[in-house]
């Protein structure tokens, strides 16, 4: 193939003076310190030093790796390695401290850090209890692909992305524009896909619009023949894992003016997309839907986006039938937006019970291979995104790690006031300056960059040769005995 | 007769009625260490921290009840001087304290961060309706979704005399409920009890109560069920709810109450939510509602569910594990803020407006619910289990999908 030629995005350091500083230990520096400068000389990362003209030595703690050395040199014991009060503060047991902090370091340098355990989270179950079987007799192989197909039908063009994974339909309105762009200019350098989102196509992203996907949700907010005819891939929300049954929602506060003329709505209204499309109560209405788009631009490639109740295979296959392309089953426990927290957890199924009901629904109806089955919903890591591939899937979407790699902590402020106080979720003038288009998008290059580099890495120790070889390949998988 | 077809219930409506405690959910403290630079002023959004008034060279203890929890301030600050703590083990209070003040359902952005499934209520999730059901009624259409439920003895079949019903059924003890919440006796001082009283009647719904009570608040009998004891036989007065405590093996007992004529059987659990023999309470409902179902005698009367009802979310998986209705006593206490307010500053009409609050958003979160379910009124989902995913039998399904050989241990997953 050859794509084993293809030149990958640079890797360039994208900073963040506070976030690089974050880890899970820190190192303490006591009153016992008589500056002797030994802890300066014995540290390989130069994390001491002695500022020119100054008799103190300080700990710049960037660029430690905690290996001790300085704490067992020192001849006043006037240091040591604590752990860092943030991680009892920081993050919650699906998106650990350590997660979160990894997520920033990937993004920063473009490599994961391997003193930080970011495998799996702490909730307990779903991904948290899978584990890859990683076997000896690793693929020698030099080339390892991770490209997947998402048109797999007869008909329509192929559409090749070089990863297993797009970036999910997040709003302008939810995000700042700068974000959005930025989600944009990552997906170009990776060959792969970013959404609109239900918001509208914001002009900037027009440069990109062979990476973006116009969603269509059941506000129908912004969406328009020509940001059809734009897209290369359009997708339906029907419903989102968030909230699914309950339509999108976008509190009055963050319907700037800006965002209001997008939408073509009044500002500072509260905006509602309805639960489910009122034009479409069956599997035949999908089929309309599909047809429409198709009349307006027939080369298009259709996704269906919806949630997982219980007969979510019943739904899949409709939309199979219905002559979509992709289905993509949106799990509870992601989304970005904002949701009540009753739906959030207790309506419709986590996404990991929901990718092998599915899968293997499809494989006995004799279609597995003519649709692209994708998940999203709690995909935090290429950990995530690879588990979801061997249980069923066959890439995944993904959307909250976007906006850690951008240093969203998840505090959960996103939808109220003025937004995101860092300037990610939210359409705030003032804030969301505080997203630099070009840093940001080093930031999705530099974590795609290590993501990519994890996942072959995966592949190979577990012994397979492509990404699609891995799809439904549970035996590869270890799941930990019951356990709360 | 009741008219058959119910107009929707109008509830009082919800209005501000803040927390005194100003309980705040992150506790933020600034150390010596702070050099008084300013910096946390600038980035921290929320108007946490602010310089002195009367010396603006040094900074204000920060106002933490206004604190979200960003950590910006956390992590900028040049001398690590500040700490946020979040306030432990109050996130069951901290909701219910907000939907008290604010009447409002909680909503937040980022997705949800809790354990993946879990035991009890927390292995269940609500099923929701796709695109392909006929039924849908969308969320715009909630105001046509009731939340109304009746409760008490009812007829097993109709008689007719002479071409009309016949009268016995008059006999027959219902009561209507505007939403499937009952309120419980709490034991507290006379103040919190008049008030939970009160709210009782505005909200139209009822309170379970002891002989003693019934006899000292007078004014308030129509809004009370008094409880009796399954031995003291009184159970098929009018107004009274047989209280049946949860354990393994009551199904036959009440099944017998429901032979003899009793109304309502109050079936109680510990405040955790447990049976007085240590299983999910839940289980026990479930089973006893099966075990009346087969029987057939299931809607001559209702099942009443209380202990460890804590959460919104606890209401509809109640309902569908075959309770008419649940009743609760510790969230009234944490919206009053009971252990707060033992004084007697508890303004009766604040601490009415809490309760008031505090149901207009749990009936919200019902609604939302019900109409992610497709469902149009909250009587269709009681025993409903088709309407529910229950953890066991997803897991289950999910091992054999995916061929797993798992090592069970019986810790109830
Ligand atoms: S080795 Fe110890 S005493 Fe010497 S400068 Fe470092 S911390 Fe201070
Ligand atoms: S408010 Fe910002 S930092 Fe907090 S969860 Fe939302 S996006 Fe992340
Ligand atoms: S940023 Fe730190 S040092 Fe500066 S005023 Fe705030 S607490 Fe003090
Ligand atoms: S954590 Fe965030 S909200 Fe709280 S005081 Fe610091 S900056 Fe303000």
């Amino acid at each position: 193939m050859t794509t084993e030629l293809k030149i990958y995005p640079k890797v360039k350091i994208a900073p963040h003076s506070i976030l690089d500083s974050i880890n899970t230990k820190v190192i303490v520096r006591n009153e016992n310190c008589i500056a002797c400068g030994t802890c300066e000389s014995v540290c390989i990362n130069k994390a001491h030093t002695r500022p020119r003209g100054y008799n103190t030595v300080i700990t710049l703690p960037e660029k430690c790796e905690f290996c001790g050395k300085c704490v067992e040199n020192c001849p006043m014991n006037a240091l040591s390695i604590e752990r860092n009060m943030l991680m009892d503060v920081m993050g919650d047991s699906r998106w650990t401290p350590e997660l979160i902090i990894s997520t920033w370091k990937q993004a920063s340098t473009g490599s994961s850090p391997t003193s930080i355990e970011c495998e799996v989270g702490r909730s307990g179950g779903g991904f948290d209890r899978l584990h890859f079987k990683f076997r000896d007799r690793a693929v020698k192989k030099e080339y390892v692909d991770t490209s997947i197909e998402l048109n797999k039908r007869e008909s329509g063009p192929r559409i090749r992305i070089d990863v297993p994974w797009y970036g999910g339909g997040m709003s302008y309105g939810s995000i700042s524009k700068n974000v959005m762009l930025a989600r944009a200019i990552a997906a170009k350098e990776w060959n792969t896909f970013t959404c609109t989102g239900e918001g509208g196509y914001p002009e900037e992203l027009v440069p990109y619009k062979d990476h973006v996907i116009t969603q269509i949700a059941t506000g129908l907010f912004g969406v328009s023949e020509e940001t059809i005819k734009r897209a290369r891939i359009v997708e339906f929300k029907y419903a989102q894992g968030a909230k699914p049954g309950l339509g999108g929602h976008l509190l009055a506060d963050k319907v700037t003016p800006d965002v209001a003329k997008m939408r073509e709505v009044v500002p500072y209204r509260s905006l509602f997309s309805p639960f489910p499309f009122h034009s479409v109560y069956s599997i035949e209405d999908h089929k309309k839907h599909v047809d429409w788009v198709r009349a307006i631009k027939p080369e298009l490639v259709v996704s269906a986006k919806v949630s997982t109740p219980s007969d979510v295979d019943m739904v899949a296959i409709g939309v199979y039938y219905a002559g979509a392309n992709i289905v993509h089953i949106d799990g509870g426990y992601g989304g970005t937006g904002a949701a009540p927290n009753i739906a959030k957890k207790n309506i419709a199924m986590p996404l990991e019970y929901a990718i092998p009901k599915v899968h293997r629904f499809l494989e006995h109806e004799g279609v597995r291979d003519e649709i692209v089955l994708i998940a999203s919903g709690g995909i935090r890591s290429v950990y995530d995104i690879a588990k979801a591939i061997a249980l069923g899937a066959d890439g995944a979407v993904i959307g909250t790690a976007e906006l850690v790699a951008l240093g969203c902590r998840r505090c959960g402020n996103c939808e109220s006031g003025r937004g995101c106080p860092l300037g990610i979720a939210t359409t705030d003038p003032e804030l969301s300056c505080e997203i630099d288009v070009d840093w940001a998008s080093q930031r999705l290059i530099n974590l795609f960059a290590s993501w990519k580099e994890q996942l072959v890495e995966i592949l190979r120790k577990v012994g397979v040769e492509s990404v699609e070889e891995l799809r439904g390949r549970t035996d590869l998988l270890r799941y930990e005995g019951a356990k709360i | 007769m009741k008219p058959f077809h119910q107009p929707p219930h109008q509830m009082p409506h919800s209005a501000d009625a803040p927390s005194k405690s100003m309980a705040s959910q992150f506790a933020v403290r600034r150390g010596d260490e702070c050099a008084n630079c300013g910096l946390c002023k600038r980035v921290c959004i929320y108007g946490v921290h602010e310089r002195l008034e009367e010396d603006p060279r040094f900074m204000a203890p920060p106002k933490q009840e206004m604190c979200r929890g960003c950590l910006r301030c956390v992590m900028e600050c040049p001398r690590n001087a500040i700490t946020v703590v979040p306030n432990a083990d109050s996130d069951v209070e901290n909701i219910i304290l907000f939907e008290a003040s604010t009447g409002k359902v909680p909503v937040s952005g980022a997705g949800y961060g809790g354990r993946f499934g879990g035991y009890g209520f927390d292995g269940i999730w609500l099923d929701m309706s796709e695109i392909v059901r006929p039924t849908r009624d969308g969320i715009h259409g909630r105001e046509y979704i009731s939340t109304v439920v009746e409760i008490g003895r009812f007829p097993p079949y109709l008689k007719f005399g002479d071409g009309e019903v016949e009268k016995s059924m008059e006999e027959l003890f219902t009561i209507e409920v505007p939403f499937p919440i009952l309120f419980r006796e709490v034991s507290a001082m006379d103040s919190v009890v008049e008030c939970i009283l009160e709210a009782t009647s505005k909200l139209g719904t009822y309170m379970i109560v002891s002989e003693d009570t019934y006899d000292a608040y007078p004014s308030y009998r129509d809004n009370m069920l008094v409880e009796v004891d399954v031995e003291s036989g009184m159970m098929d007065e009018q107004r009274t709810i047989t209280r049946v405590e949860v354990r393994s093996g009551i199904e036959e007992l009440v099944y017998k109450l429901f032979k003899n004529g009793c109304a309502i059987v109050h079936l109680t659990a510990r405040g955790d939510g447990r049976s007085y023999d240590g299983k999910f309470a839940g289980d026990i409902v479930e089973s006893v509602h099966d075990y009346l179902m087969s029987k057939g005698v299931r809607e001559v009367a209702s099942i009443v569910f209380s202990g460890g009802i804590l959460k919104a979310e606890h209401v509809p998986k109640s309902l569908i594990l075959g309770a008419d209705a649940v009743a609760i006593d510790k969230p009234l206490l944490i919206a009053l803020e009971y252990a707060d307010c033992l004084s007697s500053d508890l303004s009766i009409d604040w601490g009415v407006q809490r309760i008031i609050n505090l149901m207009c958003s749990w009936r919200d979160q019902l609604l939302e619910v019900l109409g992610a379910m497709g469902m149009r009124d909250v009587r269709r989902i009681r025993g409903e289990k088709g309407r529910a995913m229950f953890m066991r039998d997803l897991e289950n399904e999910f091992i054999q999908n995916c061929g797993f050989e798992v090592h069970e241990n019986d810790d109830g997953t």
